[in-house]
């Protein structure tokens, strides 16, 4: 299965919303991460995004990354592709999904 | 003949070249005279500047007994807005600390924020002062840090993890190193593991985020945070300070057309009908599509930073932003403005 460890393929330390705003932003790990994965799935592939391990996931960061990578694919692609995991905080799954789900252009 | 017509043509072309060097050699000497006499002009001032500011002249200005932006910001905000003025009209001043019986740290962090927006727009300034001779007060201004900004004989270690308190530290941008170090200093002082300080982390990013997108309008260039977090034992928790000194949220927040009207009538005398300003606080908190940037998707951390207050993971939640003062208990506008906002809380 595909998958993505935030906290160690990106940064145990996540920061804000745009590059501009600083280090580890959810618009950096949109573009470095996310989308090169997201775009080489195939048809019934699914990517499973494992959030443990990290110091936290500021609001922010994760509806640029999550809710930007809907607002390019479509909220019901985003939704069918990924799968989280999140064993410390499980109500972080619910909360990305509410911003893939809310993502507008 | 044909020599003669040289000739001629030749005086012809000497005398309008002899014309344009005249004209050319006026335009430069009257260019640098007037440039002369506007440097000579500047350096005099200057001279004047320093002059004033070398016969210790100063204006003495004491500080209120309660220097404190959180339990007393008419008095403080009146006192900065005091020191400010002189600065502006380049009188020096004498800060006197001495009688201080209260102080906190976010008073000392605005006092800096001042200092250094006068440094960024080229206000000359003098400053001195004395320190407070309260021993309580004396040893936490030595500790926050406040002696690494301005120039003093004091030596200043930096204390942070020995100490129960982490020194005020200045950032532009959301900065995770900083957010983490804070998330190290509250796990190690109150016993926590990392899953406990996930919601510390996202308050902390979120708040410098917002400095950096929203809290300063494009006349702002100094886009700065402070922080200041010490440890309290006798409660066993962990105090926060964060100061940005942008616009503040009421002057950020998107109005309504409504309010836009109000605000504008407000500022007619004798027609106070505006909008408080804790009312616009209350409303970012709440997330009522208050986003400066208009989007949907925008505006999120504040109303995060608001319910994790109302679950109960943060106490104390307290806002000061211009006028408004948002806290358990006092729910008013004050009489003078901050320039920014200060966010307190604890853990």
């Amino acid at each position: 299965m595909n998958q993505i460890m935030v906290a160690e393929e990106f940064s145990s330390i996540p920061g804000g919303r745009y590059k501009t705003d600083g280090d580890y932003s959810g618009e950096e790990f949109r573009d470095t991460c996310l989308l090169p994965k997201f775009k080489s799935l195939k048809e019934n592939e699914i990517l499973l995004i494992n959030l443990d391990g990290a110091y936290g996931y500021p609001t922010s960061f994760l509806e640029e990354a999550f809710g930007g990578l809907a607002r390019i694919f479509g909220h019901e692609t985003v939704l069918k592709k990924l799968e989280f995991k999140s064993d410390e905080e499980p109500s972080l799954i619910d909360e990305i999904k509410g911003y893939i789900k809310n993502a507008k252009k | 003949m044909k020599k003669i017509k040289n000739k001629i043509w030749l005086d012809r072309h000497a005398k309008n070249k002899f014309k344009k060097e005249l004209k050319r050699r006026y335009r430069y000497n009257e260019k640098n005279y007037t440039t002369y006499v506007e440097q000579s002009q500047t350096l005099k001032s200057k001279k004047r500047l320093k002059y004033k500011l070398s016969r210790n002249k100063y204006d003495p200005l004491i500080a209120p007994e309660n220097f404190s932006l959180y339990s007393n910001p008419e008095e403080t905000l009146s006192f900065f807005y005091d020191i400010e003025q002189k600065f502006k009209h380049g009188n020096p001043v004498y800060f006197d600390m001495k009688n201080i019986k209260i102080l906190t740290i976010d008073t000392i962090m605005y006092f800096l924020a001042i200092l250094k927006g006068l440094k960024h727009a080229r206000i000359e300034y003098g400053v001195k002062g004395s320190i407070p001779s309260e021993k309580k007060c004396k040893d936490l201004l030595k500790a926050s840090g406040f002696f690494k900004y301005v120039n003093s004989g004091y030596r200043n270690k930096d204390l942070s993890y020995e100490s129960d308190m982490i020194q005020i530290s200045i950032g532009q941008n959301a900065n995770p190193y900083s957010a983490k170090n804070i998330c190290d200093f509250t796990m190690s002082k109150l016993n926590l593991k990392r899953a406990a300080i996930r919601s510390l982390y996202d308050v902390m990013i979120e708040l410098m985020s917002n400095t950096k997108q929203h809290a300063y309008g494009i006349r702002y260039v100094i886009r700065d945070w402070y922080i200041f977090v010490r440890y309290i034992s006798e409660k066993n928790s962990i105090r926060f300070i964060f100061l940005d000194t942008g616009e503040g949220i009421p002057t950020t927040v998107k109005r309504t057309g409504f309010e836009y009207i109000k605000s504008i009538v407000a500022n007619v005398p004798l027609m106070p009908v505006g909008t408080k300003h804790t009312e616009y606080i209350r409303s970012a908190l709440n997330g009522e599509l208050r986003s400066s940037t208009g989007k949907l998707h925008r505006g999120k951390g504040l109303p995060k930073i608001y319910s994790f207050y109302n679950n109960g993971y943060i106490k104390k939640l307290t806002i000061i932003s211009n006028h408004g003062y948002f806290a358990k208990g006092f729910d008013n506008d004050i009489d003078n403005s901050l320039n920014g906002t200060i966010y307190y809380w604890e853990i």
